[in-house]
């Protein structure tokens, strides 16, 4: 007799949805800083203020997002299990939680002695989850593109993890060395391009194809991703020491042809798709990788004309990363919301239960594109007319609360189902 | 060919089929979707037949008590039959919003439980039994 889906793989949808409504939160401080805090100094790259928003985001939100998501996605989808999902979760958000408080703090009112702790929090949250994912991964008797993907993006997650403890420990020490920059530089290639981008092909080699029904993405086409990325990786750390420029150019043009091949690629597979009812997530990746492609572009013009690096993160943080992982999360929670309150109504032995797209309202789901979108748009105009930062700020306050009532909707649908 | 290689391609053609039948609802081209049905439902209960009657029959015989996940995947197999019977009677009174939202519903299942399979079940069945023999059975299934 059926009793509903097997759960036994997956950790209890409240373990997960914690991770999933503190992210937005992180991206609502953001907002406020921008209102209340000095635009010159938000728009200065190495200031205080532009590290804490960074940091507000790649930790924050980004990196939350990726660890909730890794619970619950990576036994279904590659078969690495986590046990005792309660303990770790909870350790892991109350750290890195912490950490940003520690963080934050630390350099906005300048008590930097906090970043010791800061330091030794993070060093042992995010090596922790991540040795022992990647040794999950190993235990695997047969591996693939994506699983292959995702061990990287964690062995990139702990180099980008010890460069970012260096940096912050130089700040405690209150001692720099000559590397300074160029590390700093390296620490963010590692995260947004090691840890981040690394995760995201994972992930896209097996949903896109799963989801909408497209072709594959060529094996071909992996190989020669992994090939060059390594290779960027690798003439970006001899950087640190030798600092030559033709070292950084050739790095950043292998990335550039990953980048652009990996954007048109997926952006014809899904207007390709089999399944061409409309479905906001196609629609928000699509977004997502129209500002990858953008962001691609500015890095070539960079090399002949300079261009801010507010407007590399807001294209590449704003517009790539955060477009994307809202678009998974809008099939992930609405997904997970329904799958774990019918199998809890089906062992009750009811059947007829709302469906995943009765857990957020579609509506809802556009409205806050809408203002995603505007609040993109608001952001590269105040990197050119200052004045308008304050009310991006604003509209991110806004766009953000929105997500997090989405999310927090679909998770009060589940919770009264259960109880039925 | 292998146990896996077979099955996943079956995945495949059923993953076009269920597409199909979507587009032709969300056209609201009824007469047409109600053929899809049938000939994508029909499709997807010979796949579960082939792997209930033998493959997972032979591997039960066989494994010998390791990790057996053939009960997990009856479980779910079971899942999307009652799916295919909500859908079918959404279908009827053409309620396309139902019917969409329950196909987001098989979607999900369908591809979580075909990703389960092709990472583990299928490989396992590939080890333990004889991929020509299975293969050349399962074909025999209508």
């Amino acid at each position: 007799m059926f009793r509903g889906l097997s759960t036994d793989q997956a950790p209890p949808f409240e373990v997960v949805y914690r991770f999933f409504l503190v992210a937005p939160i992180s991206l609502i401080i953001i907002g406020f800083i921008l209102i209340f805090g000095d635009t010159e100094l938000i728009l200065s790259r190495h200031s205080n203020l532009a590290i804490s928003i960074i940091h507000l985001f790649t930790i924050g939100y980004m990196s939350i997002i990726m660890i909730g998501a890794s619970m619950q996605f990576l036994p279904v989808i590659i078969g690495a299990v986590y046990k005792n999902t309660q303990t770790i979760t909870k350790y892991l958000l109350i750290s890195l939680i912490l950490f940003l408080i520690l963080f934050i703090y630390g350099f906005i009112f300048n008590q930097h002695q906090l970043f010791f702790y800061a330091s030794y929090i993070i060093f042992i949250a995010i090596s922790y989850f991540a040795l022992i994912t990647i040794h999950k991964i190993k235990k695997l008797k047969l591996t693939d593109n994506t699983s292959n993907f995702i061990k990287l993006a964690f062995i990139f997650l702990i180099i980008g993890l010890f460069f970012g403890i260096k940096l912050l420990l130089s700040f405690y020490n209150n001692s720099f060395t000559q590397y300074h920059f160029n590390i700093a530089f390296t620490h963010a290639f590692f995260m947004l391009f090691g840890w981040g981008f690394f995760f995201i092909l994972g992930v896209a080699f097996k949903v896109i194809p799963m989801f909408w029904v497209t072709n594959d993405y060529t094996t071909s086409q992996i190989q020669l991703f992994k090939y060059l990325l390594f290779s960027s990786f690798i003439l970006i750390t001899f950087n640190i020491i030798f600092t030559n420029q033709t070292l950084k150019i050739i790095a950043l043009s292998n990335l550039s042809i990953v980048l652009i091949s990996f954007s048109y690629t997926t952006y014809i597979k899904l207007n390709n798709r089999k399944r061409k009812v409309y479905d906001i997530s196609v629609k928000l990746w699509q977004q997502s990788i129209i500002f990858l492609f953008i962001g691609t572009i500015l890095i070539w013009i960079n090399l002949f004309i300079y261009i801010p690096s507010s407007l590399f993160a807001i294209i590449f943080g704003y517009g790539f990363i955060l477009t994307l992982t809202i678009a998974m999360l809008y099939k992930i929670i609405p997904f997970l919301a329904w799958w774990h309150s019918s199998t809890i109504l089906a062992q009750k032995g009811i059947f007829n239960v709302p469906t995943i797209k009765d857990m957020i309202k579609l509506q809802d789901l556009k409205n806050q594109n809408n203002l995603h979108i505007i609040t993109i748009v608001l952001l590269i105009l105040s990197i050119f007319f200052n004045s308008i930062l304050q009310i991006a700020g604003l509209f991110i306050i806004v766009s953000n609360i929105y997500l997090f009532k989405n999310f927090l909707n679909a998770i009060k649908t589940y919770k009264k189902l259960i109880i039925i | 060919m292998t146990i896996n290689q077979f099955m996943t391609n079956e995945h495949r053609n059923c993953d076009e089929e269920f597409a199909n039948l979507e587009n032709l609802v969300n056209e609201d081209n009824w007469d047409s979707a109600i053929l899809a049905f049938d000939k994508f439902k029909n499709m997807m209960l010979r796949h579960f037949n082939q792997e209930e009657t033998i493959m997972f029959e032979e591997y039960n015989n066989c494994e010998g008590g390791h990790c057996n996940p053939t009960g997990v995947m009856i479980m779910e197999h079971d899942q999307m039959r009652a799916l295919f019977q909500q859908m079918e009677n959404s279908l009827k009174s053409q309620d396309k919003d139902n019917f969409l939202g329950l196909s987001e519903n098989l979607l999900f299942v369908m591809q979580q439980h075909n990703m389960k399979e092709e990472q583990m079940m299928y490989n396992m069945a590939d080890e333990f039994l004889d991929a020509n023999d299975i293969i050349n059975r399962m074909k025999q299934i209508s």
